[in-house]
């Protein structure tokens, strides 16, 4: 195997929100890394704490989030940079914003501002980390735009965004977070919001810019279809936490964490039995207010015993590359070991 | 049996709702001390005769413009009357009339929202460009042209006030109505065969009490400074009935502005405060009240 | 563009007919005899000629062909007679109209540079100590009568302090805008108070939603300052919205300038109107109502063409 270099690596972030005087855990002592040109995903249920994630390590939180404690090391040209360090709109933190890390968001109409005209808020970007020439600027968003097939793009600069439909409003914003060149790109469910032949072409486009221009990217998605397709690692969370973390071949070949297991049930996979019946997981997502201990799926989990709900539960190593949270493992693990 | 039970489950959670609003009305202190103040103001002047031994209407010529004293304690005008008596007896009319105007021109403004807000089409068109046309008038000046022609009276005032002041109640309602009966429980009720207006009264309106209650306090505030300013320019309520506007009538003239202090300040400040407790009542119940918060 | 301003005068033009018809039919239930306003008093004073003046002024022909005679006149600027002083009321408001104008567009100037400025300064940092202390200005603003806070101001700086003149205005004709700016501070910022309120909390209100907007975290994710996103984006988007409720809110200044007229000894429409109506002169009251009900509704259809043309979504429509 190849000796990977990491462009960004996540360690023990601890995220909390508060609602007028009680606070709340959001992200428990989430750990991963990014590795150059590759794609993670990570995956998991809505209010998993994917978005916070990543929100986090943009230092875009909303107000009533805090960053307990953890660390946010990012690869910047070889310097080792910690993000949450740094001023939440401080210059630093900044620099980084747009021109290191670029950032698509999920529902492109809401994410594009009404009025102004889409070249205008590409170059925007632009214009705040390099000094060049307006005339310059443009050029270079009408080459961008060219590169990401939206068509006729001297003139569609001058369009507003509701003169776009919505795999082209896409484009724009991916042309935003891609103008200043960064090495890390975070798509928060670029896809979410669009039509599945709409799905398709962005998908394709954000793998062409990983492949070819050689980018991380980070993607954020609930479609498990979309991760055995598009992405090279895989991070499950559920609850806060990264229950298990590996190689997509890892993860869906062999799915360790009863929650990965379940989560993979519940969705057509390419290439799974095409007899196989769909699962769905008992119960609902309970709320991160009432969590005291142990395994936050325990009580949705088939395998569940007493201790999993009365000890603090480890990170397993399966492999170099493949990580679980789960007594299970550890268990068999040790049986293997007698 | 289930009915039962879930009747039951529904009134737990009504009060559950009503403390948990108590609640934040509590730990909402602008708001208490808003409500406090609103009523204190209100049983002060309704008990004023157990609280002052004058009358308001009491001329005493030798003992005019006097200033606040132990005896007159915020002093007396130039006819030799006690402001502070006045004052008191003041608030009765002031209070009645806006509370009564408010009162109108919530009812009127529910029922014509509610009959645009359900029914739709043109007899919406109807009545929104109806208030447009209200709305365009400064609603000052369409008071002060109809107290002409219907003549000056604290019963005349009041019907110029629910006329000219129903619109933002019934925008309000109307445009509630409008969202609420997209909603699924409309067409359930409709497809029961459930009247009409049972529908609006009895489903659709307590979903839109909130906003309404809250247009209420704002509307009060309203009318009290707008018989205020009515009463000063002396249009208002007849000079022989003391309100807070009467009172201060007298300060259109520069002298009394610049002599006697203290027969326009208290007035005043009777005014301020009362429509300021007001204010932070609504807005205090606009934050209690919101189910988004 | 076009398609907007069409159907925005498709509802304000029959308005203002629907305006013009209420006032000419309140004239007409008003008690009082038409030739005394229809006709100028030295043509009128001959008892003999009443009759046939009131032939030829077509005062015996039916309501609507009078209705249409009248507002052909209005057109023309012939607004009728006071049946009080017999003055032409055109002259009554060329001679009042303009120190109302000029007030209430001060009003209007001061109250939207401090209020939208007072607003953004609470958005930029909610449940802050400033954001406190303008919210509850918003609300004393709203809750003081403005003649109460008329009388107030002058006592402080008129007749205490001395400053600035008590009351009056000083006519247009030899002096500048400065040597006439003393005595428009007072009023003039007593009118504002309560448009300031509106604004002020109305900015807040409008900036913390747009700040809410998906778009601003792009925004932010581009790395741009924070003003930036606080003026180019938050404020920008907000503009359009303020601009409505400036309109809407415009009535509420004008009637105020009644009020702050009397107080201030303005001699503007106001003061013409409570005359009027305490010498029962309806065609006085009539139309002046009429002109500024119909100077609002003009007013408001700018600000929303402008508010309109904020928008690209409509503006491109």
């Amino acid at each position: 195997m190849r000796k990977l270099n990491s462009i960004l690596k996540v360690e023990n972030l601890t995220v909390s929100f508060s609602d007028g005087k009680e606070s709340t855990k959001i992200l428990k002592d989430v750990s991963f890394s990014v590795f150059s040109g590759k794609m993670l995903a990570i995956v998991g249920e809505s209010g998993c704490g994917k978005s916070v994630t990543v929100h986090s390590i943009m230092q875009l939180l909303p107000k009533n989030g805090k960053i307990d404690s953890g660390k946010v090391l990012f690869n910047d040209g070889g310097n080792e940079v910690d993000l949450v360090s740094m001023k939440k709109y401080g210059k630093q933190m900044r620099a980084m914003r747009g021109q290191k890390i670029g950032m698509v968001f999920q529902d492109p109409m809401a994410s594009l501002n009404p009025t102004h005209q889409v070249g205008k808020q590409v170059m925007e970007n632009l214009m705040q980390h390099y000094k060049i020439p307006k005339k310059e600027a443009r050029d270079k968003v009408i080459e961008l735009f060219k590169l990401l097939g939206i068509p006729d793009p001297e003139q569609r600069i001058k369009d507003y965004p509701h003169q776009f439909s919505g795999g082209m409003r896409q484009r724009v914003m991916i042309a935003i977070s891609m103008i200043c060149n960064p090495n890390l790109l975070i798509a928060d469910e670029p896809t979410t919001a669009l039509d599945v032949t709409i799905q398709a072409q962005i998908m394709d486009l954000m793998k062409e810019l990983q492949e070819k221009h050689d980018k991380s990217i980070i993607l954020i998605t609930h479609n498990m279809g979309l991760v055995a397709e598009v992405a090279d690692f895989v991070a499950v969370m559920y609850m806060g936490r990264i229950v298990e973390y590996g190689t997509v071949r890892d993860i869906l070949n062999n799915p360790s964490h009863p929650y990965t297991q379940s989560l993979l049930k519940s969705v057509p996979v390419m290439g799974l039995d095409k007899n196989q019946k769909l699962a769905t997981i008992r119960g609902t997502t309970p709320n991160p207010k009432d969590y005291v201990k142990g395994c936050e799926f325990a009580g949705r989990c088939d395998f569940a015993m007493e201790s999993c709900l009365t000890r603090d539960i480890p990170d397993i190593n399966l492999t170099n590359s493949h990580q679980v949270r789960c007594l299970l493992v550890e268990e068999s693990k040790e049986v293997i070991a007698k | 049996m289930t009915m039962t039970t879930s009747a039951i489950e529904v009134k737990a959670k009504k009060t559950s709702l009503l403390k948990i609003r108590m609640k934040k009305m509590r730990s909402n202190k602008l708001a208490t001390i808003g409500l406090l103040v609103c009523i204190g103001m209100t049983l002060l002047s309704v008990f004023a005769p157990f609280i002052t031994s004058y009358d308001p209407a009491q001329m005493n010529l030798s003992n005019i413009t006097q200033a606040p004293s132990a005896e007159h304690i915020f002093g007396t005008d130039k006819l030799g009357r006690d402001v502070f008596a006045q004052v008191l007896y003041g608030g009765r009319v002031s209070i009645y009339v806006g509370v009564l105007s408010a009162l109108g021109g919530t009812i009127i403004g529910v029922l014509a929202g509610a009959i645009a807000g359900y029914f739709g089409g043109k007899i919406d068109s109807i009545l929104l460009r109806f208030s447009e046309i209200f709305m365009t008038f400064p609603q000052l000046i369409l008071v002060l042209v109809l107290v002409s022609l219907l003549g000056q009276g604290v019963n005349n005032l009041i019907i110029v006030f629910v006329i000219t002041g129903w619109m933002t109640t019934f925008r309000l309602v109307r445009n509630e109505f409008l969202t609420v009966r997209e909603e699924t429980y409309v067409s359930v009720c409709r497809s029961f065969g459930i009247p009409t207006s049972s529908i609006i009264f009895k489903h659709m309106l307590p979903n839109t009490m909130s906003p309404i209650i809250v247009a209420f306090t704002v509307n009060v505030a309203g009318f009290i400074l707008a018989e205020a300013g009515l009463s000063f320019l002396g249009l208002g309520v007849p000079v022989t009935t003391p309100t807070w506007g009467n009172i201060m009538n007298a300060a259109q003239s520069i002298d009394v502005v610049t002599n006697y202090w203290w027969l326009w300040l208290a007035p005043g400040i009777a005014i301020s405060l009362f429509v300021l407790a007001i204010n932070f009542l609504g807005d205090g119940l606009r934050d209690i009240l919101d189910p988004k918060q | 563009m076009l398609k907007y301003i069409i159907r925005k005068s498709l509802v304000t033009i029959p308005m203002l007919f629907v305006i013009s018809i209420i006032v000419f039919f309140a004239i007409q239930l008003s008690p009082i005899d038409p030739i005394s306003y229809s006709a100028s008093p030295d043509v009128a004073v001959d008892s003999e000629n009443l009759e046939a003046l009131r032939e030829h002024l077509g005062l015996n022909d039916p309501l609507y062909i009078q209705y249409y005679h009248w507002i052909i006149a209005v057109f023309k600027g012939d607004f009728g007679y006071s049946i009080i002083t017999g003055q032409p009321i055109a002259k009554i408001l060329a001679l009042k109209l303009p120190a109302t104008i000029e007030l209430s567009l001060l009003a209007l100037v001061i109250s939207t540079i401090i209020g939208v400025a007072m607003g953004l300064v609470s958005a930029i940092k909610p449940n802050s100590m400033s954001d406190y202390f303008s919210r509850n200005v918003a609300v004393l603003g709203i809750s003081i009568p403005e003649f109460f806070f008329g009388i107030i101001i002058i006592q402080i700086f008129a007749i205490q302090l001395g400053w600035l003149p008590i009351s009056g205005r000083i006519g247009v004709n030899d002096v500048t805008f400065w040597d006439r700016l003393p005595n428009l501070i007072l009023p003039s910022f007593t009118l504002a108070i309560g448009m300031l309120a509106v604004l002020l909390r109305y900015t807040r209100n409008s900036m913390l939603d747009v700040l809410s907007k998906d778009y601003i975290k792009t925004a932010r994710s581009k790395g741009i300052p924070e003003w930036k996103v606080f003026i180019f984006h938050a404020f920008r988007n907000s503009l359009g919205s303020i601009l409505v409720i400036l309109a809407f809110r415009l009535p509420m200044l004008i009637g105020g300038s009644v009020i702050i007229e009397m107080v201030f000894m303005w001699p503007g429409i106001g003061n013409a109107i409570i005359s009027a109506v305490s010498s029962s002169d309806y065609p006085v009251i009539m139309i002046t109502t009429m002109m500024l009900a119909s100077a609002i509704l003009v007013a408001s259809f700018l600000v929303d063409v402008l508010s309109a043309f904020l928008d690209p979504r409509i503006r491109l429509e």
